[in-house]
């Protein structure tokens, strides 16, 4: 057989048994609501369409309006053994924060996620891992450059990666329900926030 | 496990786009908007024969195209230089046809071939029959003739765009090098493009794609 598979090449033999794996690059102008869903999670307005950089994610107008793309809660990745990438960035220059990872649910809270945090606001400056409501700054400057994060979770910490060195391990407040990929947006002000997400990789492990 | 992002990129840079489409389901015409030459129509279609993958068609007019590519309009481009795409291709009929395929900014118009990119040019209505390497240059154009005379087979077609020359392989061969009239001045972006153009008034002048693939350097 001449031509080696995909599968091959990622898992590396036909005898393994590959886990769950979702590869999604934002390029391309059609739609990606057949695969996300776009929720409004506080307020309305917000919206996601296809720029030349990836998917423009755009929050309404009013102060922490927020939205998050996600799978609708179709959560297929195991909190205690998996692996999400993905690159990110802020477009707006200040009081907002921008999310990409893991999160169980849509709600406006901080249950069961674990994401690289980008966040311009008042004291808050910086670049975090934040897993459910805590957070540990990577000592990385927040600016308005492309982020690439790879966050691992195993039964007792949650690693983060970014820029392909390993920044920051948490071992509490890791999230205790099953997750799906996500990203989230939201505006500290009365002015609509915008990002950038170009690429998402989830896997369980 | 590896992650396919380990497979195509690497940790410590942002990652790049990258567009795949193995054309092997039963639509992919979500994915492209399409255009017609002034006053024609013409089809993009899923084909139903097998290895065919998609086929574009221009209307039965000569000098009749279709076009296919990410947006019209507002173009979108999204894949900035140094960037390259890898499309696998075939003429679908035996003569009358003028097909390109490869890397262009925005879709063509009334003035055909305007604007920045590079192509291989897959046409039978040369005087020649080989394929031509185009590339654009700020609305002008550039050719260079490769030596592989154009034939209904398969042929694999890899362009790349790079900062100061442009290149295209044909097979796995490099055929041509164009340092003029590419888009080397030019921090421009691209988006993928397909076309077929009808050379006579007949039918089924077809250019067949079966995969296309495209990616940031």
């Amino acid at each position: 057989m001449a031509q080696r598979t995909l599968y091959e090449l990622l898992n590396g033999s036909e005898t393994v048994i590959a886990r769950q794996r979702f590869v999604y690059y934002f390029v391309g102008g059609y739609p990606i609501t057949p695969i996300w869903t776009i929720h409004n999670i506080a307020g309305s307005g917000g919206t996601q369409t296809m720029a030349d950089d990836g998917l423009k994610l755009l929050t309404g107008t009013s102060s922490s309006n927020n939205i998050q793309i996600d799978f609708n809660n179709k959560r297929q990745y195991d909190y205690k053994s998996s692996r999400v990438i993905g690159c990110i960035k802020r477009v707006s220059v200040d009081n907002c924060f921008i999310d990409g990872g893991f999160k169980a649910g849509y709600g406006d809270d901080n249950n069961n996620l674990a994401f690289l945090h980008i966040e311009e606001y008042s004291s808050i400056n910086g670049i975090f891992f934040q897993t459910n409501a805590a957070k540990t700054d990577t000592g990385l400057s927040t600016d308005l450059q492309w982020h690439n994060y790879d966050i691992e979770l195993t039964p007792a910490s949650g690693i983060l990666s970014v820029h392909g060195s390993i920044s920051v391990t948490r071992t509490a407040d890791l999230p205790g329900a099953n997750l799906q990929p996500a990203f989230k947006i939201l505006t500290r002000i009365s002015a609509a926030a915008e990002g950038r997400v170009k690429y998402c990789e989830a896997m369980n492990t | 496990m590896q992650s396919y992002f380990d497979l195509f990129d690497r940790p410590e840079r942002t990652v790049r786009a990258r567009f795949i489409e193995n054309y092997s389901n039963m639509n992919n015409g979500y994915i492209w908007a399409i255009e017609h030459s002034s006053g024609h129509s013409g089809s993009y279609s899923i084909s139903d024969n097998i290895g065919y993958g998609a086929v574009i068609t221009g209307q039965a007019n000569t000098g009749a195209w279709s076009e296919v590519f990410f947006a019209s309009g507002v173009p979108l481009k999204q894949f900035r230089q140094p960037c390259s795409c890898f499309a696998v291709t075939r003429m679908g009929c035996g003569s009358n046809l003028d097909a390109r395929i490869g890397l262009q900014d925005e879709t063509i118009d009334s003035t055909n071939d305007r604007h920045w990119g590079a192509w291989n040019r897959w046409n039978w209505d040369n005087a020649s029959d080989k394929v031509i390497f185009q590339t654009a240059q700020n609305n002008s154009t550039g050719d260079t003739a490769t030596d592989l005379t154009i034939d209904e087979n398969t042929h694999s077609n890899k362009i790349f765009i790079g900062l100061t020359t442009s290149q295209s392989s044909i097979d796995g061969i490099l055929k041509a090098t164009r340092d003029a009239i590419t888009p080397r001045t030019h921090g421009e972006a691209f988006q993928p493009r397909i076309m077929a153009e009808s050379r006579a008034n007949e039918t089924n002048r077809t250019f067949v794609i079966n995969y296309y693939e495209v990616w940031e350097n």
